[in-house]
């Protein structure tokens, strides 16, 4: 079914504006429902399911997006924690952000799919702060206590267990931090 | 072929004989996807992703296995040989979608085809970048990231990956 969805909403992208726009208040409306005890921005928009798990607070900034997929993301906030979403995210399909005391995330940041942020683990809790329009492309996990600077790119299925500083590009496992430079545009 | 794995591959645009679909699959998009003989899509752990931009080809060889979770994203072209074999959520895609230069981080880059050659393995969790030409026989471990050549017959394992003797 949600596959028909994704294909309904693909086609009316780029055919149909005003059944886009229609779409577009189902989700609105959507994640109004699915992220109800949370602080919520205006039009921040939710396509498909959701998993919430909210037993802190939790704050979505205007404008976030949550992307229809296969599997849904995940927000698990534990009783005194605290997720603060920026304004303006996109958040691929399969996230999963778990909060035990306190993730921020700054604005306009990317979320490639099956990307996992967590601050918490058996040796104990340690705040995750990601900064503005950073990209964490596809299955990248993001260890506890770890710092993201400002538009930092993680790549795809980087482990980070150090901080990476503000405009930097870490890649691997563990990750090694480099200059955004050696990449080539597009390429990695 | 049974009636439900025709049922869910209504949006490829040829299916060979003997294909089989277990589980979900998810087939989305407006471009060709095409499945040789006795493919095998096993989404019963985990749906199967198969997305194709507009006038993009996906095409998938006799024989290719496709296990849980997999996801595989044509915007230009993406081509599984024979036999293929996709270990759980592995990831396979012909564009990353975004440029890594901050301020034009929603532009998106061009597409750079990926090609997997006969009997090509893929770890668990492996992703596949743009541009990547795996030659035959080639087996990536778990959670590899490979975006370039590789020559036939190598193994590689870790992040960044390096070639081991199996």
């Amino acid at each position: 079914m949600s596959a028909l969805a994704v294909s309904l909403r693909l086609w009316a992208a780029g055919r149909a504006p005003t059944l886009a726009r229609g779409l577009r208040l189902v989700d609105r409306v959507r994640a109004r429902a699915l992220l109800l005890g949370c602080e919520v921005g205006r039009d921040v928009m939710v396509q498909g399911a959701l998993l919430v798990a909210v037993a802190g607070r939790a704050r979505i900034g205007a404008g976030t997006c949550f992307i229809e997929g296969p599997v849904p993301s995940s927000l698990r906030v534990a009783p005194g924690g605290l997720l603060e979403l920026g304004a303006g995210c996109t958040l691929n399909y399969g996230v999963s952000l778990e909060v035990h005391d306190a993730v921020h995330i700054g604005a306009r940041c990317l979320f490639g799919s099956y990307v996992r942020v967590a601050d918490g683990a058996r040796g104990g809790n340690a705040r995750v702060l990601i900064g503005d329009d950073v990209w964490l492309a596809h299955g990248a996990v993001i260890e506890p206590g770890v710092t993201i600077g400002d538009g930092a790119v993680i790549g795809a299925g980087a482990v980070v267990t150090r901080d990476v500083p503000a405009g930097m590009l870490a890649l691997g496992n563990p990750a090694r931090v480099m200059s955004q430079g050696l990449s080539s545009g597009g390429r990695s | 072929m049974t009636f439900a794995s025709t049922l869910k591959l209504w949006r490829c645009a040829k299916v060979g004989a003997r294909v089989r679909v277990l589980g979900s699959v998810w087939i989305v998009g407006e471009g060709r996807v095409e499945l040789g003989d006795d493919v095998c899509l096993d989404g019963r752990a985990a749906p199967i992703e198969l997305q194709t931009g507009r006038g993009a080809l996906l095409r998938i060889g006799e024989g290719c296995v496709l296990e849980a979770g997999v996801s595989i994203e044509a915007q230009d072209r993406v081509e599984l040989g024979p036999r293929c074999l996709l270990r759980p959520f592995a990831k396979v895609m012909d564009n990353q979608f975004h440029l890594v230069a901050s301020d034009h981080r929603r532009q998106r880059p061009p597409s750079s085809a990926v090609r997997l050659e006969a009997g090509v393995e893929l770890g668990a969790h492996s992703i596949v970048l743009p541009g990547a030409w795996l030659e035959a026989g080639v087996k990536l471990g778990p959670g590899v990231v490979i975006g370039r050549h590789v020559r036939s017959g190598l193994t590689l394992a870790g992040v960044p990956p390096r070639a081991v003797h199996p």
